[in-house]
């Protein structure tokens, strides 16, 4: 990869499934029905799907990182959550290279990621910092 | 009414072990392949970071109660933050504890008076630090 200021990364994509959903109720132990009954996220006004866990989201912008640095070591991550995915969507991560520095031997990488779906962009906003 | 009196309450802690097959429901679940990442070295993925959530002493919906907050008003998770100072491991303890940091007041056109909630999770396997993870959730009024 070019490792330049300005670098746009490889885009990641993800098709989000219910059965993604069914699975991550199980890993976080969270009986929310938001996230298994449609007519749940109708009762609260958020539309009529059921709506993606804030982790799953986060876990695509790390994929999308090992994706392009498959080495590196995550160092940092702060994710500001817009809004919300949901099941069906299409997720695409794309960002970009904001910094780099040299620590000994190792490149310190900073990026921001912005986590978009068909429908909305920005729904995260990532910036890391990664060794590698 | 928020029970603001809790800033610095400690969360009773608890903790967790990641097995092969959660890791792998977490890979599946997020479109990663199961026996690989990119590279060739097995992944423990540093989203459980996030999934200590679960092992704090509390479930949300009881963290919720202890705050005397109606969840049915929507709390939203507004950021995450974490700090990863060493990789996580299969068949490894790890030691989750955390608190509440402060709580800050606010308004915005989209969703009207807010409070903020900021707690801190810190994760350790054998006293030293893996991850140090900072949570802001939002709280409509």
């Amino acid at each position: 990869m070019n490792l330049k200021i300005g670098h746009k990364i490889n885009q990641w994509s993800h098709h989000v499934r219910q059965e993604d959903l069914n699975s991550w109720s199980k890993i976080l132990n969270d009986p929310n029905p938001i996230h298994f009954d449609a007519n749940a996220v109708k009762k609260i006004g958020q539309g009529d799907k059921c709506i993606n866990q804030g982790p799953a989201n986060i876990a695509y912008l790390i994929n999308t990182i090992f994706y392009n640095f498959p080495k590196c070591k995550i160092l940092n991550i702060k994710n500001r959550l817009n809004g919300n995915v949901f099941v069906d969507d299409i997720v695409t991560v794309s960002g970009e290279i904001t910094n780099i520095s040299n620590k000994n031997e190792s490149k310190i990488i900073s990026l921001l990621l912005n986590l978009s779906t068909q429908e909305n962009n920005y729904l995260v906003v990532s910036e890391v910092e990664l060794i590698q | 009414m928020l029970n603001k009196d809790l800033i610095n309450h400690k969360f009773p802690g608890g903790s967790f072990t990641i097995d092969k097959e959660i890791n792998n429901l977490i890979k599946s679940s997020t479109g990663l392949e199961i026996s690989k990442t990119t590279s060739n070295e097995y992944l423990v993925h540093p989203i459980f970071s996030m999934v200590a959530l679960n092992s704090i002493g509390y479930t949300l919906e009881e963290l919720f109660n202890l705050l005397n907050y109606d969840v049915r008003k929507g709390p939203m998770l507004g950021e995450c933050e974490f700090n990863l100072l060493d990789t996580f491991n299969l068949d490894r303890n790890y030691n989750v504890n955390g608190f509440i940091e402060s709580f800050e007041s606010k308004v915005s056109k989209k969703i009207g008076n807010f409070d903020i909630m900021s707690f801190k999770l810190e994760i350790t396997f054998e006293n030293r630090i893996v991850s140090k993870i900072n949570y802001k959730w939002i709280l409509p009024v």
